[in-house]
């Protein structure tokens, strides 16, 4: 389905760089549908549902927020050595179009863990497909 | 981004940050849309092991980033690691394991 592609304003070397450089990341995403609703899932371990921004506009679902670093997880973080930084750190932002049919004011997210899921519900009732005669 | 990498199709790897502190080492393991149940920490031959399972069982996906399936991850331990003193915790994906560190004994030199 081409309308769940996702949008990504960076090309592949941007996002590279970027994320080598640590500026920001990609999370990585799963799409699903059922007969009633579009699902996105968004793997983010490690944060707080605070830390999240989606919005819906003009078609386009955006995801956004924030990992910080040594604020994921509890307690003094004051005098930690380092030795292994794998994980992601940083802002990040992903696009995706939804089809015609989702309602656009019955979107749900929740975060669970530690992962956000954004479900848009189907309106069984709007007709996207419209044959037109030719006279 | 992804969480983890994959040696083959059927184990994955999940990435793990490490601190010590004063009183321990601490590795946190990405471990998003894993359940409490299907994961198991144990200590081997010196090393702290990871592993468990990210069951999908829907079929219904249009795209699919994340890896499924059984993962695990081997640390190996410093010697000073108290392997009596260790604590995990599983919360919003991410599995925090703490290991405690024996202190070291002081020798007066007379």
């Amino acid at each position: 389905m081409l309308a769940l592609r996702p949008l990504e304003t960076a090309g592949l070397l941007d996002r590279f760089f970027n994320e080598a450089a640590g500026r920001s990341f990609f999370p990585s995403v799963d799409v699903a549908e059922t007969d009633a609703r579009y699902e996105i899932h968004v793997a983010a371990p490690g944060m707080k549902k605070e830390d999240f921004t989606v919005e819906f506009n003009k078609g386009v679902l955006t995801i956004s927020g924030e990992r910080k670093f040594e604020q994921s997880s509890e307690g003094e973080t004051q005098g930690r050595k380092w030795h292994k930084v794998e994980t992601s750190y940083g802002k990040f932002s992903r696009s995706f179009t939804l089809p015609d049919n989702v309602k656009p004011d019955s979107l749900e997210a929740e975060y669970q863990d530690g992962v956000l899921k954004i479900y848009a519900p189907k309106d069984g009732e709007k007709i996207t497909t419209r044959q037109i005669a030719i006279k | 981004m992804s969480y983890a990498k994959c040696y083959s199709e059927n184990v994955y790897t999940p990435y793990a940050d490490v601190y010590q502190t004063e009183t321990g080492y601490v590795f946190e393991f990405a471990l998003p849309g894993v359940e409490k149940d299907a994961v198991t920490v144990g200590l081997e031959a010196g090393g702290l092991v990871v592993s468990g399972e990210r069951k999908i069982s829907r079929t219904d996906y249009l795209r699919r980033e994340n890896p499924s399936g059984k993962f695990r991850r081997k640390f190996s331990l410093p010697s000073d690691a108290d392997l009596q003193s260790v604590d995990a915790k599983l919360e919003n994906g991410l599995l925090s394991v703490v290991v405690g560190r024996v202190p070291a004994v002081q020798v007066a030199v007379k």
